[in-house]
């Protein structure tokens, strides 16, 4: 079905409407409709707030006191990969494609699933380092902590990234904002797996890859209203 | 093929500056040459909608006579009446005024339009609670512009427009705007699938169920040939 000339075999009904008269072109309300210059410069200020505000949590909250003796496998699983990921992510879901409307369907939906499972995979699939130790928490309240910790962190670059996206997305704006949010949950997963020592998969599971998933679909549902042109 | 023209054209012009990379001088020329290139590729509505997403607010007028007529015939083809389309046309502008700054450098604007459009068209669909199946147009009512030059053939022109109308307005609206894309707006499988936001493959797939659809529905007409039957009739108001 690749050639598609058998279309023309249909009558166009309005093919020969004539046009209404023109008003001319009407001048825009002034109301100062953003150009492209703001644009960039609110999207670079959206970008660099947020990263400053996770490294700000990270200094007051502190690098993890196992880091120098985890191996460097799982550093680069656990922190570099959801950080890299979500730069991806985030660099896929505002690429502009070859008509300006974005990325293919296939490749921004893909990713969006895959990073928080990329995230949930590596949280169970990883040999753990060292033995786990409970903390002053149970399991439970231990992972809900975590899960607190991570989404509060998110939720700042969410709002700074839905406002300098405003009306960014004419297509796919649910899948592409679902990209986004899933961008921000990767970064803030690597953030707090940075910051908290616990090395219990589940914990990993539960307390920093569920907000991944939230942020995703916060995306999705919340931030797609903002994107939408 | 414009897209394909630019990316190819940028692809040489990035294996040109690699090349060429020891001489300062052959780049500089390659790269001017690459970029009037790019310019020429671009129509005149294109660089005006640059012009204006940079902060140009004249250039608007430009890409409102350029691009009005397309975008309410559009608007009428997914089934709106005349007053509709017209009101979300200018919606469709003020989105565009919105959100100029989102307007992505070397683009052709007739795609970012087409899709700004197709919102409008969906929240106008979604707030007025208008199935779309049976859109905010009586297809009984219409009085169709149809070109003949016997009275027989101005006739069956006449009816078969209005058999395609009628039938475009029952189908889905998925399937209907797939195939208006395709069929009326002349756009390309890649443009309309990036419009509608889905794949290639499925976009085809509703295209030609719609065209299954009206090519059933016309080979209904009495005494009508059904289109393609023969792989050479024509009907009389075909563009």
């Amino acid at each position: 079905m690749n050639d598609l000339s058998f279309l023309k075999q249909i009558p166009d009904p309005l093919a020969t409407e004539t046009e209404p008269p023109s008003h001319g072109g009407r001048l825009p309300p002034s109301d100062g409709a953003p150009t492209r210059a703001v644009t960039r410069r609110r999207r670079l200020a959206g970008i660099a707030l947020s990263l400053a505000w996770l490294c700000t949590h990270l200094l007051i909250y502190g690098v993890r006191q196992d880091f120098a003796q985890l191996p460097r496998g799982y550093v680069a699983a656990q922190v570099v990969l959801p950080v890299v990921f979500g730069a991806s992510c985030l660099a896929v879901a505002i690429a502009p494609g070859k008509l300006g409307l974005g990325l293919g369907v296939g490749l921004v939906a893909a990713m969006a699933l895959l990073g928080p499972l990329s995230f949930w995979l590596l949280a169970l699939g990883m040999p753990v380092p060292h033995a786990p130790h409970t903390g002053p928490f149970s399991f439970w309240l231990g992972s809900f902590l975590c899960m607190d910790i991570t989404l509060s962190w998110a939720a700042a670059p969410l709002l700074l990234v839905a406002l300098s996206l405003r009306r960014a997305f004419p297509t796919q704006a649910v899948s592409r904002s679902a990209l986004v949010g899933a961008a921000i949950g990767l970064l803030s997963g690597g953030a707090i797996n940075l910051h908290c020592p616990n090395v219990n998969p589940w914990h990993l599971l539960a307390g920093h890859g569920v907000p991944v998933l939230v942020a995703a679909v916060l995306g999705a549902l919340v931030i797609a209203r903002w994107t939408r042109t | 093929m414009l897209t394909l023209i630019l990316s190819f054209l940028r692809r040489g012009a990035s294996l040109e500056r690699a090349t060429a990379a020891s001489s300062t001088t052959t780049a500089s020329v390659t790269q001017e040459r690459a970029d009037t290139a790019v310019e020429a590729v671009l129509s005149a509505v294109d660089r005006a909608m640059h012009r204006y997403a940079d902060g140009e607010v004249a250039a608007f007028a430009e890409v409102h006579s350029a691009l009005a007529p397309r975008l309410r015939l559009f608007l009428r083809r997914l089934g709106c009446s005349l007053d509709i389309a017209e009101d979300l046309a200018q919606e469709t502008f003020l989105r565009m005024h919105h959100a100029r700054g989102s307007f992505a450098q070397g683009k052709q604007v007739a795609p970012w339009a087409y899709a700004i459009a197709r919102n409008c068209f969906i929240s106008h669909a979604r707030s007025s609670k208008t199935k779309l199946s049976r859109a905010s147009v009586d297809a009984e009512q219409v009085e169709l512009p149809v070109r003949g030059s016997s009275g027989e053939e101005e006739s069956i022109a006449r009816q078969s427009a209005e058999v395609v109308q009628r039938t475009l307005l029952a189908m889905t609206p998925a399937r209907r705007e797939a195939f208006v894309l395709l069929r009326y707006e002349g756009m390309s499988v890649a443009a309309a699938a990036q419009i509608v936001g889905i794949s290639e493959g499925a976009l085809k797939i509703r295209a030609f169920h719609a065209y299954e659809l009206l090519r059933a529905a016309l080979a209904g007409m009495e005494g009508h040939p059904a289109p393609g039957a023969d792989g050479s009739n024509r009907l009389a108001v075909e563009t």
